[in-house]
């Protein structure tokens, strides 16, 4: 079958696919713990017999029982026949069809997963599918199908096996869990705009959830939607009844489903576990000779992927910014770094970006004298793995960007392709092949342009080119191309010109790489800015800039206001709005107060020298400001206005004012202000103790003389340090159960051995009873342990 | 040893309001100024990059014949307890599960505690716990997909050392059937796993009669 006869099947109405076979064969005596595919291959029948049931019931595709007969799966039964396995499977399959029915070739997950994260490289696994997709051939299978996928590289990786393969059309669906996502974390139109720009031919969901949460995934992707799609439910959620698995669903109520699904825009029907022949007789007559509701379409936006979002690029939305910082030129730690093969700046960069508002991230390996190949495609697999946003691959080596969107696991965007004949020629198969998104720059074997009017023929001719390999105006942003204002300030217009004509008449979004404009001139942001907001008002979709740049930021999101994209002001005012907060509780003329109170540490320093200097006394900022601010923050927490946090904040903000105060306070008031001393330590076994040294933070700005004794001390050296320290308090903390025994010991030999100190204990494995056990007090946090202190000094003083 | 699997660096699927729960956010009260919001947020995903989480496991057969005690019957390991006895009595098979989420977060913990960084130290700690304990809970929605087209499942919870009347020295077993020290984890007698970040669980799973 053809891609595009496929096409046209769907297109004629809904298609019907079969049910389960797993749970039947077990139903018909296969065993736990054996190979499935081997169990089949020995009992033809049970299979056949099966998937007759289905063709009679109206299925029009059969999926081979071919789940588990990858590479790596048949390697856990120790079977390594992989293409006759496949091979046999898929000729038990024709048998059943008979004619009647198509048969997909069924590919599923390894059970592994790949570099990064497991032992197989991404090459390893395309390879092992290969060798799957081999043997269903050989056993003559209509098109294939990779389903119940949890992992979208997995996915990648499978269909680009069958892609380097044949030209059959491949179905992918993937198994999303009730909450909407992979476990890996990808969601439904994550996944649809990943596969269907590599060259999935129809893309859905299977297995994990009934038909009701289906329909809303179908619902949410379908106006996204460039290719048909599948969805096959289970049969309900499983449940373990009297030692069977059951599904809670039956036919009658499942097929009830049918009319939704069409309704929301399924285009390929049928059953995961749980269903029978029953339920796809079921779904044949409630959807044969009806066609999918397509709805209204999203598809004029630039959308691209990472395996964790989307990000979708229009003229109607706020401009997207395309963060440019991770680019060597000008460099020189980042080009060092690349040359050691080190990534902590790119990743410094990267997460600094996105923090400033970033949305997609360029990334660029070009320095000389070192692999680009395999330099970009280490930024591409490092950055993968923890940045949630798309990324822009900034290369004009058409082998660095092929082994880079290889493993890239979703759909990147390329800077650039122009009408150069090696771009045509040799980048754009590739983008092709992978999907991506590209950002078309006008110009030309000859130079660029300096016309708008040469610029768009320019586009022209390359949008003429992309369309042989399926593009659309949705697949690519047009360059303005920037040049310097220095040298010509008639470019500056020229690029407008060309922005306004791409949004007005030729329909597709722009971006412009921004700094280029000021080069050469002083002062180059409010370049940049007003040439920014220029080009915001003839309708740019898209800039590529630095977001760390907070003057041109502001302009752009106020640009973002002023033409409508950002639609109510809504990210303008999350950025400039009033802060909401704890802000009612600031004092008028009371600054150290207030510093404390919102945790400035790195500020309050300088505003105590400011009041000294103003001639306020050091010991009236302790009395009259740190310690009533202090308490009132304790009072917040103690009311869960604060959280812990902002509690640690406020006191590392005192201790910090309290450092320089200290030295200027007279001896005796630093004596008064002395409440206590008290021995900190973590029991001896137990190895953690941040508890424990927040509670010695929070003690010392409470006046508290404190001696951390550390983790894992010795029951010796505690009594030791509180008696040759004479201390007031032990404070003890344990969070195993295992550890806590100590803390009896220690409280034993305190009163065996009359030393007056009391004790207080804390730690995850303590309670109150526990401590009133053995004749201590509890506090449960930090600052309660304040106060319990400050309670068992009183008791001692009286 | 070559039933137990692996996965490196796994993005684990955490929660990051689970994070601010452990730090005692409470969403009724609590009040936050958005720039303090973004700067813990900033916090969490720094934290992030810093776990590298590891997963380790195997599944091994399972006999719970006698009350409280049962037996890994593939190993000759026994662990007792009668609450994960009840739990395992349908199972046949468990995974014994563990995550860890490596020493760069904890030196990095560490570092920030000495340098006077308390506040950024607390976060990292309370994100690092939430990011490992998500690594088993990615495990037993990666293990739940693979069995269910056996027509098996995993018990509705697993236990870890240390939960309930599972004590902490099974801990132990853990450490020695998941090869944990080439992992880089060790174990201290008191049964505590170092690096703190590492945890271990079994859960059962539960195949249909025949």
């Amino acid at each position: 079958m053809t891609k595009e006869q496929f096409r046209e099947m769907v297109s004629k109405g809904i298609i019907i696919l079969d049910g389960a076979t797993g749970t039947l064969l077990q139903e018909q005596g296969m065993p736990t713990g054996v190979c499935p595919e081997r169990w089949v291959l020995d009992n033809p029948h049970s299979i056949i017999n099966i998937q007759k049931q289905y063709v009679d019931s109206g299925a029009d595709i059969l999926y081979t029982f071919s789940f588990g007969a990858n590479e790596l799966k048949l390697k856990e039964f120790n079977l390594e026949d992989v293409k006759g396995i496949n091979r046999e499977l898929a000729k038990l399959s024709r048998q059943a069809s008979n004619g009647r029915a198509l048969v997909a070739g069924d590919i599923s997950m390894t059970g592994q997963l790949m570099e990064p994260f497991g032992m197989y490289t991404f090459e390893e696994v395309v390879n092992a599918y290969k060798k799957q997709v081999i043997g269903l051939l050989e056993g003559g299978v209509d098109l294939f199908v990779i389903e119940t996928m949890m992992d979208i590289q997995e996915v990648r990786a499978a269909l680009l096996a069958v892609k380097e393969t044949c030209d059959l059309p491949i179905i992918t669906t993937m198994t999303f869990e009730r909450g909407g996502h992979t476990i890996n974390g990808t969601d439904p139109l994550t996944a649809l705009i990943t596969l269907q720009s590599l060259g999935a031919d129809a893309v859905g969901c299977n297995c994990s959830t009934g038909p009701k949460e289906m329909i809303e995934i179908i619902e949410k992707i379908k106006p996204y939607a460039k290719v048909p799609l599948v969805a096959k439910p289970n049969a309900g959620m499983p449940k373990l009844i009297d030692g069977k698995t059951v599904f809670d669903m039956g036919a009658t109520e499942f097929i009830q489903y049918a009319d939704e699904f069409i309704k929301a825009g399924v285009n390929l029907l049928g059953g995961c576990c749980g269903t029978t022949p029953e339920y796809i007789l079921g779904l044949s007559k409630a959807a044969r000779g009806k066609k999918a509701s397509e709805g209204e379409k999203k598809t004029n936006d630039v959308i691209l992927s990472s395996s964790r979002r989307i990000v979708s690029i229009s003229n109607q939305l706020p401009t997207c910014l395309i963060g440019e910082r991770i680019n060597p030129t000008g460099k020189k730690k980042l080009r060092q770094e690349l040359k050691e093969g080190t990534m902590d700046l790119v990743t410094e960069y990267a997460m600094a970006q996105i923090d400033e508002g970033a949305l997609v991230l360029d990334v660029n390996a070009g320095v000389p004298g070192i692999d680009e190949t395999k330099t970009l495609t280490e930024m591409v697999k490092t950055l993968s793995t923890f940045v949630t946003v798309p990324l822009c691959l900034d290369s004009s080596s058409p082998e660095a960007l092929e082994s880079a969107l290889r493993v890239y696991p979703g759909r990147a965007l390329i800077n650039s392709i122009s009408a150069e004949k090696s771009k045509i020629e040799k980048i754009l198969p590739i983008a092709a092949k992978y999907g991506a998104a590209f950002i078309l720059l006008p110009l030309d074997d000859n130079g660029v342009p300096e016309k708008a009017e040469d610029r768009i023929k320019v586009i022209e001719s390359v949008y003429k080119n992309a369309k042989e390999y399926g593009y659309t105006k949705s697949d690519f942003l047009v360059d303005g191309l920037v040049m310097t204002a220095a040298s010509n300030q008639e470019a500056s217009l020229e690029t407008m010109k060309v922005i306004n004509w791409s949004n007005k008449e030729f329909g597709s979004n722009t971006v412009i790489g921004l700094s280029n404009i000021s080069f050469g001139l002083p002062e180059r942001t409010w370049i940049n800015a007003a040439f920014l907001a220029m080009a915001m008002s003839q309708g740019l979709s898209a800039v590529i800039m630095n977001p760390a740049s907070h003057e041109t930021m502001r302009i752009k999101r106020a640009t973002d206001v002023l033409t409508g994209k950002d639609k109510g002001s809504i990210h303008y005012i999350k950025t400039y709005g009033k802060k909401s907060g704890v802000t009612q509780e600031r004092q008028q003329g009371a600054p150290v107060f207030n510093c404390v109170l919102d945790g400035r540490r790195n500020e309050i320093v300088d505003v105590v020298k400011q009041e000294l200097a103003n001639g306020v006394l050091p010991v009236e900022l302790v009395d009259n400001h740190l310690v009533p601010a202090i308490t009132r923050v304790g009072e917040l927490y103690q009311e869960k206005t604060y959280f812990l946090p902002q509690l640690i904040q406020s006191a590392e903000a005192m201790e910090a004012a309290m450092s320089h105060l200290a030295p200027l306070l007279e001896d005796d008031k630093r004596q008064k202000n002395i409440k206590g001393k008290i021995i900190l330590a973590t029991v001896k076994g137990d190895i953690h103790d941040i508890g424990k040294n927040i509670v010695g933070l929070m003690l010392r700005n409470y006046g508290f003389d404190v001696i951390d004794l550390g983790k894992d001390v010795e029951l010796e050296e505690i009594i030791k340090t509180a008696v040759d320290e004479k201390v007031d308090i032990i404070a003890l903390s344990a969070l195993m159960t295992t550890t806590m025994e100590q803390m009896q010991q220690i409280a034993d030999k305190v009163k065996a051995e009359g030393i007056g100190a009391k004790i207080l204990i804390g730690g995850a494995a303590v309670d109150e009873s526990y401590a009133t056990q053995i004749g201590a007090a509890y506090a449960k946090d930090a600052y309660l342990a304040v106060k319990k202190a400050e309670e068992l000094l009183m008791f001692t003083d009286s | 040893m070559s039933d137990i699997k692996y996965f490196n660096n796994i993005v684990t699927p955490y929660k990051r309001s689970l994070i601010y729960t452990r730090l005692g956010f409470e969403k009724t009260n609590t009040q936050i100024e958005p720039e303090k919001r973004k700067q813990i947020d900033k916090w969490i995903t720094e934290a992030e990059v810093l776990c590298k989480v590891n997963i380790i496991y195997r599944i091994t057969s399972l006999s719970v014949a006698h009350k409280g005690r049962i037996v890994l019957t593939d190993h000759s390991e026994t662990m007792v307890s009668k609450s994960l006895w009840g739990l395992l009595q349908n199972s046949n098979e468990v995974a014994l599960m563990a995550a860890t989420a490596g020493i760069g977060i904890i030196d990095e913990i560490n570092r920030l505690q000495e340098s006077g960084g308390m506040t950024k130290a607390v976060v990292y700690d309370a994100a690092a716990s939430e990011i490992t304990d998500a690594g088993l809970d990615w495990l037993m929605g990666f293990l739940k997909q693979q069995l269910i087209r056996m027509g098996k499942s995993l018990t509705h919870m697993r236990y870890s050392p240390g939960y309930g009347d599972l004590e902490l020295c099974n801990q132990e077993v853990f450490f020695r059937l998941l090869n944990l020290e080439d992992w880089g984890v060790k174990i201290t007698k008191g049964y505590m796993l170092i690096p703190e970040k590492t945890v271990t669980a079994i859960v059962g799973i539960e195949s249909p009669k025949s």
